[in-house]
């Protein structure tokens, strides 16, 4: 032996570790490092049962890690983190770093664990006088660590999960809101038109009126002097042709004044400023508005019985609004749950139908909610979304001028707040207005 | 009493002449139309001092609108009477007009029994 230079010395040194090393992750046969394993073997393992004093001890050792091992794909990788060469060669401290991967269907485990082992060559052989292995995690008698960093794992996949299903909701309001904002971009630019178009076909259509309304005066004052001159076939037939005259000069005046109508709605779109925010009593202007939709709608052509249900929160604060437009929007809602509920008691299977309104109002956080709920013939799914369309209009002939929800949305717009609709085709149609309490601009 | 009526649409002048075709006939009133903001400054520069009492005026119109009319009559004639007609009755054009002199404010539709009243209470 005493030819073996240092450094040859040093290279059987780090074998013998190395050997040893891979003995004890069970990287390879038992066989390979056995005579390494002195009888009086000493050394700690990385929890703290793990105190080994002989080589039985260390073998039972080995043999828990293979039977954790096999239930584990396992892979190492080997980092050198210390190395000392002592007594002329004869002795060696290494220190290696191993990170151990380990795979199986309940786990995915990675983690580092640190073994330090003193090589000596004694009575011409090799053998481990002592080792420690270390990891950076308290442990009891989990060689591998698995249970904690399992533990570990699972907690961090359930925060992934949250945070995935956290995501996944903000995407989707996100998606909502642009929907939303696509809408209201259309409507605004619809609006913006349909004013431009009001102030041109106002003058017009003024004219129209006018005209009309001045040749049935003609009409009136003609049939005054034809009273003048003596009664003959002549003066019949021109009192007939005259009454001709004036019920047609009365239907371009009556239709005249329709459009009139629609125009002055559409210039209510794009009249803008006029109006004041001022701290409301909402369920004030609710019950009031409420009850002059209900009893405009009984003075009607065609009133309905219905039960009216007020449940209004009597905590609400004062609501930051302009009372002018805001009771237009309550009076359009109340007017087109009316007129819907209407439609359903003329359906003949509806005998036994009650038309019901319901309207509610509820302090929540820093906003109002409020609810006009009817529980008439609700909306189709194909008309969903053109409801609050300039136009869009499910009224027949002269009954709608289809402007009632666009310029309600607009006004909601203003005041800073949502309307969205909840429907079931057949059961109900709830318009759920969201408004902040306070305005800020 | 001579009233001057300015408005760029031709058929207003038809309009106010039927409107108003008892009392001219009665020859109560007399009406003149300007179908522009010059020509309606041209007429009342016309005769001196100017006929006609009260000025009744459009103010969208191409060329000169009917406020700036309005200052022109105001600082030329301030006995003439003037009062805005307009479909744009908002806060804005009303607060330029009163301040700029205007009598009344009358929004399109025209109600013409106010118009009648008002002409009335000027002749009176």
């Amino acid at each position: 032996m005493s030819e073996i230079t240092f450094a040859e010395k040093t290279i059987l040194l780090r074998d013998a570790n190395d050997r040893f090393i891979r003995l004890c992750i069970n990287e390879t046969n038992r066989s390979e490092g056995d005579d390494l394993i002195p009888a009086d073997i000493m050394g700690y393992g990385t929890t703290i049962d793990e105190l080994i004093t002989n080589r039985k001890e260390f073998i039972q050792l080995l043999d828990r890690q293979a039977e954790e091992m096999s239930k584990s794909i396992v892979s190492f990788e080997h980092i050198p983190v210390f190395e000392r060469i002592l007594n002329d060669g004869d002795t060696g401290i290494f220190v290696r770093e191993i990170l151990l991967d380990l795979k199986s269907d309940d786990y995915h485990v990675n983690f580092g664990i640190r073994i330090s082992v003193i090589v000596s060559l004694i009575d011409g052989a090799y053998k481990v006088v002592h080792w420690h292995g270390s990891a950076p995690v308290m442990s009891e008698n989990d060689t591998f660590h698995v249970k904690d960093i399992q533990g570990k794992t699972e907690k961090l996949e359930q925060q992934v999960k949250e945070r995935t299903a956290e995501l996944h909701a903000s995407l989707e309001k996100l998606r909502s809101a642009q929907e939303q904002l696509i809408v209201q971009e259309k409507l605004a630019s619809l609006g913006q038109l349909a004013a431009g178009i009001a102030h041109e076909i106002k003058n017009p259509m003024n004219f129209v009126n006018n005209f009309s309304e001045l040749s049935i005066e003609y009409v009136e004052e003609i049939r005054i002097e034809l009273m003048k001159i003596p009664a003959s076939d002549q003066t019949v037939e021109i009192s007939g042709l005259l009454n001709e005259l004036e019920s047609n000069l009365k239907k371009i005046h009556q239709h005249g004044t329709r459009a009139d109508n629609i125009v002055k709605s559409m210039l209510m779109h794009s009249r803008g400023g006029t109006g004041v925010m001022e701290p409301t009593n909402l369920n004030g202007l609710m019950s009031e508005y409420v009850n002059l939709a209900f009893h405009g709608m009984r003075a009607g052509k065609s009133a309905i019985n219905s039960k009216i249900t007020l449940d209004l929160d009597p905590h609400l604060p004062p609501v930051s609004l302009n009372t002018e437009d805001f009771s237009r929007v309550v009076l359009n809602l109340c007017k087109n749950a009316f007129d819907a509920m209407r439609e359903k008691t003329l359906k003949p299977e509806m005998e036994s139908y009650l038309p019901d309104l319901r309207v509610s109002t509820k302090h929540s956080g820093d906003q109002v909610v409020l609810t006009i709920a009817d529980n008439g013939p609700g909306v189709p799914d194909s008309i969903r979304q053109k409801l609050f369309e300039p136009f869009f209009t499910t009224k027949k002939g002269t009954e709608g001028t289809g402007l009632g929800l666009s310029i309600t949305h607009d006004i909601i717009k203003s005041h800073g707040g949502t309307i969205q609709i909840e429907t079931v085709p057949g059961e109900y149609t709830h318009f759920i207005i969201t408004l902040p309490i306070k305005q800020t601009k | 009493m001579k009233i001057l009526i300015v408005d760029d649409e031709k058929d207003v002048e038809m309009l106010f002449r039927q409107k108003f075709r008892k009392e001219i006939k009665n020859k109560e009133i007399e009406m003149v139309f300007a179908f522009s903001g010059d020509e309606a400054l041209a007429l009342l520069e016309e005769a001196d001092p100017p006929e006609v009492m009260y000025v009744f005026s459009d103010i969208n119109m191409p060329g000169m609108t009917g406020l700036e009319l309005l200052e022109k009559v105001k600082a030329r004639f301030p006995m003439i009477n003037v009062s805005m007609i307009s479909a744009y009755g908002d806060s804005d054009n009303y607060n330029r007009a009163i301040s700029s002199g205007a009598k009344e404010f009358f929004t399109k539709p025209i109600d013409f029994e106010s118009l009648k009243k008002e002409i009335s209470e000027i002749k009176g």
